[in-house]
């Protein structure tokens, strides 16, 4: 409600009861004071007959009509009201006024008759002789027994109205200024309380809405000040609590939403009570999702459905691992767990979701390794334990056969020895690191040159042509030994894998803040599977390739471990029927 | 009696060299094979006694190829012995009850298997 129409209700309610009572009581009064008025003004005339009758001259019980002339010239002399005296046969003794001689009879007067009868006659009429409305009042001379004639008194009524007029006129200025004083009164005390009790009421609103910027002015009148004043604290205490509980709130949406874990909370209806960004990335849910919704509506992922249902049956946690919706999707760990109040009653379902896609592959790289690492040096070790026996048990005694069983073993004794070199290498690259590495900034023309230089005899043997290009200028912080020994890995699997009588690029360039080397072979390529995994120990693209063409197995995981080492990156683009480009990234500063 | 023959599946070809003069001493005919693919073609002329075969082959692998094996009405009899780095037991896969005329045979391929392994007689 505005101010303006609280104000007009509120003042307007007061006026109209002061008005109503102040009219009641007036009209009351106004009306006895009429009937008092007229009550003394009918005395007044019945005195001024009855001592006109007192006055007429008599003689024995009856009017000395010869007197009455006299009696009435002093009557009209004195003034005032009109005297009459009328003879009991209507006939018109004296008149203060007229000539009794040509007056009507006035026997059929109603006060006469009636004072004939009664003693005394009231009647007020129009009276035709003097032109105005007339009060007349008439009595009986002697008042008891047979009357000898009838005294009347007639008097204008307008002077009587006239006078009550006048009276009221006192009466209605007295009552106007009454009433005003009320009513500026009331509107005062309407300002007075109407004004605070609006601001109260606005700040209310404000304070309602979620305002809390703003509290209630303290009213000048007591009562109210009260009032503000509790609300006040009361707003004080609101803002503190929802400030607490906001507060609350965020932190737990900051939690939820930072967490790499997916949260899902479900009611006892399946419908969602929270869902975290990591668990609408986990569950692939694309379109966003309305509070409220059900799970089934929300997720393809029947697993999860299930996993609700059947945390719902059960009393402790359900764990499921599962793929999302499609295969190749995340590898997804899910903890089911219900959902309890304070009370310890189930209101719902706790679902956890975690993404153990990397867990269960690092698991595999570690079998892998595990399974790798066996064979590689079970093979040269079977191998030279086996010729060995071989010779021992008579082999030897063919000198043909036994330096082929010789060179067998030194052969596998060589190839033993370039793995555990190469292991020794990785854990010493492990060892160090990226603050501890001596990296001075070296020209990377001249360390490509010696790379490609050491890798030249086989080029030659495989007749595969290697290209260089690089700007002289450029430089990096790096350990020359390291980095060339990285390459001299690439620049060996290109040619090995490149292709006999192909060309393998080795290019450097600067790339913003960082130098991009890359080795490029011509070769068949690498299916798309095989990239990730290319930089493991021991990986095998084709199992059984490798030992053929001599390497190790940890060329390229050396190669990761001395990028690092420089906080480089190394990657790799390949494409079938084309070639594989190796790209070495490091930064071209020390920042 | 006719020297049974013994099918030599392993890429490593010291291995198989190895392999093949131990069990030549032993007086079976031996034949060897690189790949799987190339034991396929192989087998297509003549079915041998027993196959040694190694897991981690290039190309086709030790498993696929038994299965093939196995899937095959005119092979399917015959044993194999997987020769594996993963485990440290030479495992006999293949139908063990099946091996019936082939279990002499096998126990010596395995013993010899377990000397190379072992190094005892």
């Amino acid at each position: 409600m505005t101010k303006r129409a609280l104000f007009r209700q509120f003042f307007g309610a007061h006026l109209l009861i002061l008005v109503g009572a102040v009219g009641v009581v007036s009209a009351y009064t106004w009306l006895a004071g009429r009937r008092v008025f007229h009550r003394q003004w009918t005395r007044e005339l019945e005195t001024q007959a009855e001592l006109a009758a007192a006055l007429l001259p008599r003689s024995d019980g009856s009017v000395d009509e010869s007197e009455v002339g006299r009696f009435f010239e002093r009557l009209r002399d004195a003034g005032g009201n009109r005297f009459t005296v009328i003879l009991p046969d209507g006939r018109v003794l004296g008149d203060s006024e007229a000539d009794a001689a040509n007056m009507d009879l006035h026997g059929g007067r109603p006060e006469v008759r009636e004072a004939m009868a009664n003693g005394t006659g009231i009647s007020q009429r129009y009276s035709f002789s003097v032109g105005t409305q007339m009060l007349y009042l008439a009595r009986r001379v002697p008042v008891a027994g047979p009357a000898k004639a009838v005294i009347r008194v007639a008097a204008p009524l307008h002077t009587l109205t006239q006078q009550m007029r006048e009276a009221d006129r006192v009466w209605a200025a007295l009552l106007l200024l009454v009433l005003a004083a009320a009513a500026a009164l009331s509107y005062a005390a309407a300002l007075r309380i109407i004004g605070p009790v609006s601001d109260i009421q606005e700040g209310l609103a404000r304070i309602g809405a979620g305002d809390f910027t703003r509290r209630l002015a303290i009213p000048p009148v007591p009562h109210l000040a009260g009032l503000a004043r509790s609300l006040n604290q009361t707003a004080d205490r609101l803002q503190r609590d929802i400030e607490a509980l906001r507060a609350e709130r965020n932190l737990r949406t900051l939690i939820l939403a930072n967490m790499t874990r997916g949260v899902i909370a479900v009611d006892a209806e399946h419908r969602l009570m929270d869902l975290n960004d990591a668990a609408r990335a986990l569950l692939r849910l694309d379109r966003p999702t309305a509070e409220g919704a059900r799970i089934g509506e929300v997720t393809r992922c029947h697993g999860l459905i299930d996993l609700i249902d059947e945390s719902e049956r059960g009393d402790g946690p359900v764990e499921r691992e599962l793929t999302a919706v499609a295969t190749g999707d995340p590898l997804l760990n899910l903890r089911g767990a219900a959902l309890k109040d304070a009370e310890g009653k189930r209101i719902g379902t706790l679902v956890v979701i975690s993404d153990v896609t990397l867990l269960r592959r690092l698991e595999t790289v570690r079998q892998d390794f595990v399974a790798n690492v066996s064979h590689e040096l079970r093979t040269p070790v079977t191998s030279i334990k086996g010729f060995a026996e071989a010779l021992l048990e008579g082999a030897a005694d063919d000198p043909q056969t036994a330096e082929r069983f010789l060179k067998i073993i030194v052969r596998q004794a060589g190839q033993l020895e370039a793995i555990i070199r190469d292991l020794l290498e990785l854990s010493r690259l492990e060892q160090n690191s990226a603050q501890t590495l001596d990296r001075p900034l070296t020209p990377v023309a001249g360390v490509l040159a010696n790379a490609l230089e050491l890798c030249q005899t086989r080029a030659a043997e495989r007749r595969v042509r290697l290209e260089l290009a690089c700007e002289p200028s450029l430089s990096a912080p790096m350990h020359a030994g390291l980095i060339e020994q990285a390459l001299v890995n690439l620049i060996d699997n290109a040619i090995q894998y490149g292709g006999s009588e192909r060309t393998v690029g080795v290019t450097a360039a600067r790339l913003a803040d960082l130098v991009e080397i890359r080795v490029t072979d011509q070769g068949p390529g690498i299916e798309p599977r095989h990239l990730d995994r290319l930089f493991e120990r021991f990986y095998r693209v084709d199992k059984g390739r490798r030992r053929e063409l001599g390497g190790t197995g940890l060329g390229l995981a050396i190669v990761k471990h001395i990028v690092m080492l420089h906080r480089g990156t190394v990657a790799v683009e390949s494409e079938l029927g084309v070639g594989s480009t190796f790209i070495l990234r490091l930064p071209a500063g020390w920042a | 009696m006719a020297k049974e023959t013994i099918l030599i599946i392993e890429d490593d070809p010291d291995i198989r060299e190895l392999i093949r003069y131990n069990l030549t001493r032993e007086g079976y005919a031996i034949a060897e094979c690189a790949s799987a693919e190339e034991a396929q073609q192989a087998l297509k002329w003549k079915l041998p006694d027993l196959i040694l075969l190694d897991l981690m082959l290039p190309g086709l692998d030790g498993f696929a190829f038994c299965r093939a094996l196995h899937a095959e009405e005119r092979t399917k009899g015959v044993p194999v012995i997987m020769v594996t780095a993963r485990s440290v037991d030479v495992q006999i896969v293949g139908l063990r009850r099946k091996l019936g005329r082939h279990s002499e045979l096998i126990e010596t391929v395995r013993g010899v298997g377990y000397r190379m392994r072992t190094g005892k007689p």
